[in-house]
């Protein structure tokens, strides 16, 4: 019953090229400490800010090997907590994914 | 500097992956933290079943051993509660984590924090199996050596005379003399000769 902007977007796992674009030009990117990036911005469906940050390693239980390398591409998923219908359980974000490119400037 | 770009539009499959991933940051301290506990209850059990095992069956102490083997002993328990506390310290490190103030300015988003705390945690958890596993040789060791150590040998009897000494283990007393069994033999020493008797733990 809130102040709600807009219309309410329901939980849909979609992507378009237009995503990838949209983020690559409103995310900002920082590097937090060695080995750990944080991606921030706005979700380019559904606009609620999220900040995506990204390992070279993951703790895994029982076997698999820690010390992937940070892919050049990363696939990005919504991580909003906002309310959005129809989302599973497990899920959280409104379900928009896109691809953003990382790539060492000249610094 | 790192510059972002748009990426290719991607699959489902990427989409599966990154929702995998996310999901296993998201739960990975939860993880640690529960592999700790189960860890934690494990060695706990084999160190009490360890030491329930080395009260119950042969020699209980040390004093039947040879000195020599007794300081080994003594060692080997001193390295056994070294690394017992160590490793214990460790695993509950890794099971609750650390109090530990940081400055809010700087102050990371949670999900990297946690990411943080997860990878201190899989590290403490790493040492504490391994530290508490050398406590578990340590103490086999200790209670292998009580065992099966040499046994302290009777205390040499050392008879001095004017012209020298025999070192040995008492034999009998004969007549006016005494009987020794020295490396060499059985050795009479007349009593009257005798300027000294004393012991040595070895001749
Ligand atoms: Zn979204
Ligand atoms: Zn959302």
């Amino acid at each position: 019953m809130g102040d709600d902007a807009g219309p309410v977007v329901a939980y849909e796992e979609v992507t378009a090229a237009e995503f990838g674009v949209r983020a690559a030009r409103t995310f900002t990117v920082e590097q937090v400490e060695p080995g750990v990036l944080l991606l921030g911005g706005p979700c380019p469906r559904c606009d609620a800010v999220i900040s995506i940050p990204i390992f070279d390693r993951v703790f895994r239980y029982g076997g698999g090997s820690a010390g992937e390398k940070a892919p050049r591409y990363e696939t990005v998923v919504c991580t909003c907590d906002e309310p959005h219908p129809g989302r599973p359980e497990s899920r959280v974000g409104c379900g928009a994914f896109w691809a953003i490119g990382l790539r060492e400037g000249p610094s | 500097m790192i510059e972002l770009s748009p990426g290719p539009v991607p699959t489902l499959v990427d989409l599966r992956r990154a929702q995998a991933r996310e999901a296993l940051l998201r739960s990975e301290l939860d993880r640690v933290r529960k592999a700790a506990l189960a860890w934690r209850s494990g060695l706990g059990g084999l160190l009490v079943a360890l030491v329930g095992f080395g009260l119950i069956k042969g020699r209980s102490d040390i004093s039947g051993l040879e000195e020599g083997w007794a300081v080994v002993v003594g060692s080997l328990l001193g390295g056994a509660l070294v690394t017992g506390v160590w490793g214990a310290l460790a695993i509950l490190r890794a099971a609750h984590g650390r109090p530990r103030v940081a400055e809010m300015a700087d102050l990371p988003p949670l999900a990297v924090l946690d990411h943080r705390e997860a990878l201190a945690a899989a590290k403490a958890l790493r040492a504490g199996i391994v530290l508490t596993l050398g406590c578990v040789g340590f103490l086999v060791a200790a209670v292998g050596v009580t065992w099966y150590g040499p046994v302290a040998r009777e205390p040499a009897l050392v008879v001095r005379t004017s012209v020298g000494g025999t070192c040995g283990t008492f034999v009998r007393l004969q007549g006016q003399s005494i009987v020794v069994r020295s490396k060499s033999g059985e050795v009479t020493v007349p009593l009257s000769s005798v300027t000294q008797i004393g012991g040595a733990v070895r001749c």
